[in-house]
């Protein structure tokens, strides 16, 4: 009977295990590239992420700040790579627009949506991080959770 | 004492199986369709497709992008291999769906489905909208 219990156990398991592997799951990530950052919103379940890997995206006295840094990856050979790391804000009077386009944008993350922002390397009069020029969502059904 | 012991312990292990068994009647596979509409390309997403176990709908997905004031880019893919199909649009800020797409974007979730349609069989979206919003999808098969 003990043993009944165990296979309808282990069974299950088997099942729910293929369940999740199904359909279309990708990890998330962080991607920085010199002028851009691009992620998704879920890319902390992602254990293979380099570590301490974040985005963030607020709004501060009319000035939207966002940062990020892809993580340092441990690489098996001992060495390291990865942890490069991106900013840029979008302040109101600078970029009227885009602070508008960015506040509806950042209203709509949610746990596998997908962040763009890329950087002008300009700051504004004000300033002394550089600007942001362009901003993105997508909104995908192949990140997983 | 045993006995008084394994009625209420029989009685949670039955509310449990009950509520899976209701919890899988109420499920729905995601799905992506991919068809020709009065001369124009159409596909209709779920975003939960990503739940779709079916291992013929193991590539299948659907992605809304959005780039203000640039362009909205709707792909889509439904079926592995040689045997899916994949839809692409895009459209832009001087469409009069541009807002209301602009909205499905920007609300598209798990639960949702989004139905769109190309202008003739080009690649010009004609329109995007939110189909429907159902609690009978997007729960893992």
């Amino acid at each position: 009977m003990k043993k009944q219990f165990k296979y309808i156990l282990l069974s299950a398991a088997l099942i729910l295990s293929s369940a999740v592997q199904a359909g279309l799951h990708t990890p998330g990530y962080v991607n920085i590239n010199g002028s851009y950052m691009m992620g998704t919103m879920n890319f902390k379940h992602n254990p293979n992420i380099g570590a301490g890997a974040y985005m963030r995206v607020v709004e501060n006295n009319s000035i939207i700040e966002v940062s990020g840094t892809d993580g340092v990856v441990f690489n098996p050979d001992g060495t390291m790579s990865g942890g490069a790391f991106f900013a840029c804000n979008v302040t109101q009077s600078f970029s009227p627009q885009l602070y508008a386009d960015t506040m509806e944008i950042m209203g709509a993350l949610k746990l596998g949506t997908v962040f763009y922002i890329r950087s002008s390397g300009i700051a504004a009069p004000e300033g002394e991080v550089a600007e942001c020029n362009r901003v993105a969502i997508i909104s995908s059904s192949k990140v997983g959770e | 004492m045993k006995k008084q012991l394994l009625a209420p312990m029989m009685a949670v292990a039955l509310f449990g199986s009950s509520a899976t068994i209701a919890s899988q009647a109420y499920s729905e596979p995601g799905t992506v369709d991919i068809y020709s509409s009065g001369g124009d390309f159409a596909m209709q997403a779920d975003f939960s497709v990503r739940h779709n176990t079916d291992p013929e709908a193991a590539e299948s997905y659907v992605d809304l992008t959005y780039v203000p004031n640039e362009y909205i880019y709707v792909r889509g893919r439904n079926g592995i291999g040689m045997m899916g199909s994949n839809f692409w649009c895009w459209m832009y800020p001087d469409n009069p769906a541009w807002e209301d797409a602009k909205k499905v974007v920007l609300n598209f979730t798990n639960g949702h489905t989004v139905a769109v349609k190309t202008v003739g069989l080009g690649w010009d979206c004609r329109s995007l909208e939110l189909d429907f919003e159902s609690s009978r999808i997007g729960t893992l098969q």
